[in-house]
């Protein structure tokens, strides 16, 4: 019993801070002593239930970059000890102490406005630091989501980002909003002479539910997402696992040697310099990987699958010179709002010249994804291909009404060159370039029957 | 500026200052202004923590030494300054209610 552990999940807010005492003392009545605290779980040991008291105290020169042994820490810490606070552990700026249940020692903060004020300053600091962290990421994270861009709707994680990412953010948002009502109320009381409120573990508890509930389903939600696109395009996955690997890999390796190696709260800085150096540098690394590395979000396949309609070139010059086949390949993929999409490229050698198509197909859930798709498409298009602050391949898009007519389609872009045509009806979506015809009847009775 | 916000000193400050007028390490002082006060001003550790380092870090207190990590700390010029000033403001308090109140009948039965 005596080397008996558990983890549990730990979801108490900073500001919460005195209803984790309540805990405590319920998890030691129960035979569960504290052992650690972790970002997201505690770990108890087994010990004889017991009736003991808990204080957990905000030590302002404590924090998730500063050495666990400062010299400041251990003697604070030693001060708690001879008045008769036994020491467990810290997290960040928390400190965890106990003392036998029969024992009175003096509380560790003795002047509600100095504690209040302590309280504010460290953990409003931390809490905005993290918040400041999210709402950078947010805004990286949202301009690349929004206004909704056509390929995050190709694949499972880009339609989770899309739609739950926004919901995230509202949700951090709702619980700053909170956190500032509460620092202000807690100040307003203390101005007015009030004691301060304590949280009670109950509505501690309903914190933790209302936000860590819909965070961890939004989550579990994205690591499906994940889950899924990596089974269909694992090399793609893979890549782009390998930025926030990295980024956790050095965040924790430097956090582990700033809480257990070092002593002194400078040294953290040079850590965390030397830590930033490093993810510019292996961001630098990821990012040439994944531009030199061609990105779809399809997966290739052996056969064309039955339900997936081509137009094979050998359709389009139905009476004329086929020539022999040189190459083709067909790739697909999935997602919620695009459940079918595919890419079809086909080249023959015909008269010793090489002739290709290309056949992008795409069917959403919605005429209004169709249409997201189809702008989309047509926008890169026009904008081509960037690099080193150039746009190469740029092309110019015509609309032509008559042409839209002639096809019967809702929406109809194309070319200068006539080499390309994006048309889109109801919730389908295809692009098609290459050596094709458009304006040729046969050819566009064909495409139409094929795919609309 | 230091100087203008501990104008008026809280309890525990005064009862800090007054402990340190001798030299004196953390725990010595919570046991001193306990003994002192007969119980009724108790300083939590936290609380004495955050007064030292505010003093120290204001020229108030001074460390003197340090063994086995404990740091002995004592009251400066600047610090005996502010005590005495604020020794002075209660003394005023304490003579303007003389004044007023000794004599009157809830008093005296008091």
């Amino acid at each position: 019993m005596k080397n008996k552990t558990k983890r549990v999940f730990w979801g108490f807010f900073s500001l919460d801070y005195k209803a984790i005492e309540i805990y405590l003392e319920e998890m030691a009545e129960k035979g569960w002593m504290l052992e650690k605290v972790g970002r997201m779980t505690a770990k108890f040991r087994a010990i004889e239930p017991q009736k003991l008291k808990f204080y957990v105290d905000v030590f302002k020169e404590g924090g998730p970059f500063t050495p666990e042994k400062t010299k400041e820490a251990e003697e604070y810490r030693r001060l708690c000890q001879e008045s008769g606070w036994t020491f467990i552990t810290s997290q960040d700026y928390l400190q965890f102490f106990y003392a036998d249940g029969d024992k009175d020692p003096v509380p560790i903060q003795t002047d509600e406005v100095l504690e209040q004020k302590i309280a504010e300053t460290t953990i409003w600091r931390g809490e905005l630091l993290s918040i400041l962290a999210f709402s950078i990421i947010a805004v990286m994270v949202l301009v690349r989501y929004f206004p909704i861009k056509h390929y995050n709707l190709l694949s499972f994680t880009g339609v989770a980002g899309t739609f739950l990412f926004p919901i995230l953010c509202i949700f951090v948002l709702a619980f700053t909003v909170y956190g500032l009502f509460w620092m202000l109320r807690a100040r307003r009381n203390i101005k007015r002479g009030f004691p301060l409120k304590k949280p009670t573990l109950k509505s501690a508890r309903r914190r933790i539910i209302a936000f860590h509930g819909p965070v961890l389903t939004i989550g579990i939600v994205f690591i499906l997402a994940f889950t899924i696109d990596a089974f269909f395009m694992p090399h793609i996955v893979g890549l782009s696992l390998l930025g926030p690997v990295i980024g956790m890999g050095i965040g924790l390796g430097l956090r582990y040697i700033i809480k257990k190696k070092a002593t002194e709260k400078k040294d953290s800085v040079l850590y965390v310099t030397l830590a930033i150096i490093a993810v510019m540098f292996s961001m630098a690394i990821v990012n040439s990987l994944l531009i030199h590395w061609p990105t779809n979000d399809t997966y290739r396949a052996d056969t064309i699958p039955e339900d997936c309609p081509v137009v094979t070139m050998v359709e389009l010059l139905e009476g004329s010179q086929q020539g022999g086949l040189v190459g083709r390949e067909f790739n697909s993929g999935i997602s919620p709002v695009t459940p079918k999409h595919y890419d079809y490229w086909e080249t023959r050698d015909i008269n010793c010249k090489t002739e290709g198509i290309r056949i992008n197909y795409y069917r959403t859930i919605n005429p209004y994804f169709a249409e997201v798709i189809f702008n989309g498409v047509t926008e890169k298009l026009e904008r081509g291909i960037k690099w080193k602050g150039m746009y190469l391949l740029t092309k110019t898009i015509i609309t032509d009404d008559e042409m839209k007519k002639l096809w019967n389609v809702d929406n109809l872009a194309l070319t200068e060159e006539r080499d390309e045509i994006i048309v889109q009806k109801g919730n389908i979506v295809v692009h098609m370039s290459g050596d094709i015809d458009f304006d040729d009847r046969q050819t566009r009775e064909l495409i139409t029957s094929k795919f609309f | 500026m230091a100087r203008e916000q501990l104008k008026n000193l809280t309890e525990p400050m005064y009862y800090i200052l007054l402990t340190l007028t001798v030299p004196q390490h953390g725990y010595g002082i919570m046991q001193e202004v306990d003994r002192r006060t007969g119980g009724r001003v108790k300083i939590g550790a936290g609380t004495l923590y955050s007064l030292l380092s505010r003093f120290e870090d204001e020229d108030i207190i001074k460390q003197v030494s340090e063994e086995n990590r404990r740091k002995t700390y004592t009251i400066t010029d600047k610090g005996f300054d502010i005590l005495r000033d604020e020794y002075r403001r209660l003394k005023q308090l304490v003579s303007d209610g003389k004044d007023i109140l000794v004599g009157r009948r809830w008093t005296s039965e008091k």
